[in-house]
């Protein structure tokens, strides 16, 4: 990752160079070399700026980031015990180090490459962490990379088995379910979202298969081996939350292929799963076809969802759900006089809607109100900054401040030192669109 | 957009902006289980985040606006949408603002302002702020010139000019074909069936609101792209309503000619103008397009100066039983026929009845209805063939092959077999 100069305060031009969606210069690929006889040891690939000290970095100097001294080294639940290591502002970096140093203490991460080695309960949930952080990060080249090693996730080194001293008499793979879900996520954000398609299908027959082991009298891996009615209870709903999470990944992964029939007929399929998720899935359906260009369709939807929380009876939400539809319907006959009073109304049940602030906003400029607009949304964002220095607002408000003035790059500085004081070094600074 | 910048010092600044429909922002959830290292950490992140959904944050649409990222491109029958705006970055109080936007395409000059009043004064930070709309109308290289004239403090009058140049893209291909139907037994008028085959040749989903044939004063149209159960008619291209880009569709229509012309309908001739495709699509968030296709021309079939159709056959025949079909010849020359009617027959085809008689004489346009009776010495589908009519004012012969098809069954069960 390349380091910037720290902005001069006589009015230089800003350096801020964090190329967020390609993966740092100056990494060498990862090589896998496999010795023989063992198995290649994880390795972690992206090593963490060891010198930063842009804009953001020198003006939060005093707030404290997370050491990996402060935090220990005992890895088991260090966020329970040691409060996280990535606190209020998400410094998603550090916490990525901190995996990777972490991981040395189990044997594993830097320098590791291809030595064998054992994985432990604990290695893996490290693992996991580390590689969630790196995809939070958009970092998914390296992800992909250091997941490699792991291959398809079920490799034999990754069971109880493999490990009889270790775990006796514990059987099955040690790999966190979520970890699963990440792996199979991961190749769509790589351009390979058909490869996301076929894990995804993997995963849910296996929950469907689990599911209805347990369904039927049997233990989860459709053996006979007795479990009491509640543990089964219990395994059934954590199955069943693992279906519909694989189910999301599958439509929102079709979604982004723009396969829209099969995506909306998942979507529909989870409300079965999860009721209580109705209305925001029959919004979401809506909002699907408003994007295709079908307005009739997504109305009809609408109209379900107006139904479907008229009989939950849930007075604010009812209209906020309404209400919000209402105004893209509107915004989708080009009527934005009205798509404006539709959010404005969401905001007077619930003043603190970020959503319904910013599409207020950006109805403003559609109608010709860029002053009015960019007045509301830098309110917003000095107001409540923990609510509106949101990548999609300020991008918004840079967007407007391009329209409005030939200053616009002091305005986006301004920003950038607000972002700086507040955001950890997760945020995707491309937003304000300094270059 | 290209920018050509104006290299006198101006007080004034003009920023341009094309207005296509906001996006939703999708967001990318990461999850785990609460037993996993991060406990609820990255739960609570995406609860917190304002782009999600609250209660489903695992799903990626949200609902957030963001607004157009680039010019993007645009296509004929797609409205061009336009941010215009003048903002005073001088200290001085500045008179007399006059904006004008003007499209150059490569046949016109359009104006899209607004209204074409000066402004009287604009006041340091200040901005002018005009939103043009035009519906695209043409093909290429479009210009999209904006002037601003003012006058300063110290009277000075001041002028520059702005140019952002755009290409106006193809949304569509369609091809149509015609197909002719005989006139058949039920039917005494010729019906013209198009079949127009709509491709998406731009590089987003397309959902197709309208595709309707406007018929042209001698038509009546039927549209075939629904298939009707019960009430309503359901789509012949399912529930989803849309073209993914690159794909076609065929749409289906049949035309009937109205009653008034369908008396001439035997003896309708060369280049007729069926209508125009009316297409209305929609794209991201009611994103609307609109086009319509020059008139459809179609060339009548010629039949000749003898038009022979079938008025009745049957579809089925048993082996070497004779059967009986309706043949009706219509005069579609400008002059009186004295016609003979010969029968040959096929290998398989064989006439019953006398070959070389008279049929009489027959004015132009009118017709007359000829009963024959016809049997078959060969299973399968057989074609009727073999009839030849003779002029005998002109002595020219007109022949008629392949005028229908028969299936010829045998009826008995052969038990060898």
């Amino acid at each position: 990752m390349q380091q910037a100069r720290s902005p001069e305060r006589n009015g230089a031009e800003p350096a801020i160079a964090r190329a967020r969606r390609s993966p740092p210069p100056g990494l060498r690929p990862f090589d896998v070399e496999r010795a023989a006889g063992g198995r290649a040891a994880p390795k972690c690939v992206c090593p963490v700026k060891k010198d930063r000290n842009y804009a953001g970095r020198e003006l939060r100097g005093l707030r404290g980031l997370p050491r990996v001294s402060g935090v220990g080294r005992r890895n088991s639940c260090f966020i329970q015990r040691e409060g996280p290591p990535f606190d209020e502002h998400q410094e998603l970096e550090a916490a990525v180090d901190l995996t990777g140093r972490l991981l040395t203490a189990h044997g594993q991460g830097y320098g590791k490459s291809g030595l064998p080695t054992s994985h432990t309960t604990d290695s893996l949930q490290l693992w996991f962490v580390r590689l969630a952080l790196l995809t939070k990060l958009s970092l998914f080249q390296n992800a992909e990379l250091e997941f490699e090693p792991f291959g398809n996730l079920d490799q034999p080194d990754l069971y109880y088995e493999y490990y009889p001293t270790v775990y006796p008499g514990r059987r099955g793979s040690m790999v966190p379910f979520s970890m699963r879900v990440l792996h199979a996520e991961l190749p769509q954000y790589l351009g390979k979202a058909q490869e996301s398609l076929d894990r995804l299908h993997g995963m849910k027959i296996v929950c469907q298969t689990i599911l209805d082991n347990l369904e039927q009298g049997m233990a989860e891996d459709g053996s006979m081996i007795n479990i009491t009615q509640e543990n089964r209870q219990a395994s059934i709903q954590l199955w069943r939350s693992r279906l519909c999470r694989v189910m999301y990944s599958m439509a929102n992964c079709l979604l982004m292929m723009k396969d829209y029939v099969l995506a909306v007929e998942i979507y529909r399929s989870i409300i079965r799963y999860e009721p209580e998720q109705k209305p925001q899935l029959l919004s979401g359906i809506g909002r699907i076809f408003l994007q295709i260009g079908d307005i009739k369709t997504a109305e009809r939807y609408f109209e379900d969802v107006e139904k479907a929380v008229q009989s939950k009876g849930d007075g604010q939400c009812l209209n906020t759900f309404v209400l919000m539809n209402r105004a893209f319907v509107y915004l989708s006959q080009n009527n934005y006089a009205e798509a404006h009073a539709s959010f404005s109304d969401v905001l007077k049940i619930d003043p603190k809607n970020p959503v319904a602030s910013n599409n207020a906003a950006v109805c403003l400029l559609y109608l010709g109100r860029l002053k009015e607009s960019l007045g509301q949304l830098e309110g917003l964002v000095q107001q409540d900054p923990a609510l509106y220095l949101h990548e999609s607002v300020l991008f918004n408000l840079t967007t407007m401040y391009e329209l409005e003035s030939s200053r616009s790059n002091q305005k986006k500085q301004a920003l950038l030192e607000a972002v700086s004081c507040r955001e950890g070094d997760s945020f995707n600074t491309q937003c304000l669109k300094l270059v | 957009m290209d920018v050509n910048q104006a290299k006198q010092e101006q007080l004034l600044a003009l920023k341009v902006m094309r207005l296509t429909k906001p996006t939703l922002f999708t967001n990318m959830p990461v999850t785990c289980e609460d037993r996993d290292l991060p406990g609820d950490l990255f739960g609570r992140l995406m609860k917190e985040d304002p782009s999600t959904i609250k209660g489903a944050e695992t799903l990626t649409l949200g609902e957030m606006l963001t607004l157009p990222q680039n010019f993007g491109n645009i296509f004929l029958g797609e409205t061009f949408s336009s941010y215009i705006s003048v903002h005073n970055d001088s200290p001085q109080v500045v008179k007399d603002i006059l904006v004008k936007a003007d499209l150059q395409t490569s046949s016109q000059r359009l104006n899209l302002s607004a209204s074409n009043s000066a402004v009287a004064e604009l006041k340091p930070e200040c901005c002018i702020d005009d939103v043009i709309h035009h519906e695209v109308k043409e093909i290429g290289t479009h210009i999209l010139v904006c002037a601003v004239s003012y006058t300063t403090q110290t009277g000075e009058k001041l002028y520059f000019r702005k140019f952002f140049k755009f290409q106006v893209l193809k949304p569509l291909d369609v091809k149509t074909k015609f197909y002719n139907a005989e006139s058949d037994l039920s039917s005494v008028t010729d019906e013209v069936f198009l079949e127009a085959q709509i491709q998406n040749i731009t590089t987003s989903p397309m959902f197709m609101e309208k595709v309707s044939l406007e018929p042209s004063m001698m038509y009546n149209v039927s549209e075939l792209n629904t298939v009707v159960s019960g009430d309503d008619g359901a789509s012949t291209f399912g529930k989803m309503s849309y073209l993914q880009p690159m794909d076609t569709r065929q749409y289906l229509y049949c035309l009937k000619p109205k009653p008034e012309f369908a008396e001439k309908a035997g003896v309708i001739k060369g280049v007729t103008v069926i209508g125009k495709l009316d297409i209305v699509w929609k794209t991201n968030l009611g994103e609307r397009g609109r086009l319509q296709t020059s008139q459809l021309q179609r060339m009548a079939p010629g039949y000749g100066d003898v038009r022979l159709s079938l008025e009745m056959i049957p579809d089925t025949v048993n082996l070497e039983e004779p059967f009986d079909i309706t043949c009706k010849i219509t005069n579609c020359s400008e002059r009186t026929m004295d016609l003979v009617l010969e029968m040959c027959n096929t290998c398989s085809i064989h006439w019953c009845g006398v070959s070389g008689r008279q049929l009489g004489k027959l004015s132009p346009s009118s017709s007359l209805s000829l009963p024959l009776r016809v049997l078959s010495s060969v299973q399968g589908l057989q074609s009727i063939s073999g009839l030849r009519l003779t002029d005998t004012f002109l002595k020219r012969t007109y022949e008629y092959d392949d005028i229908a098809q028969v299936c010829v069954v045998c009826p008995y069960m052969n038990p060898e077999s």
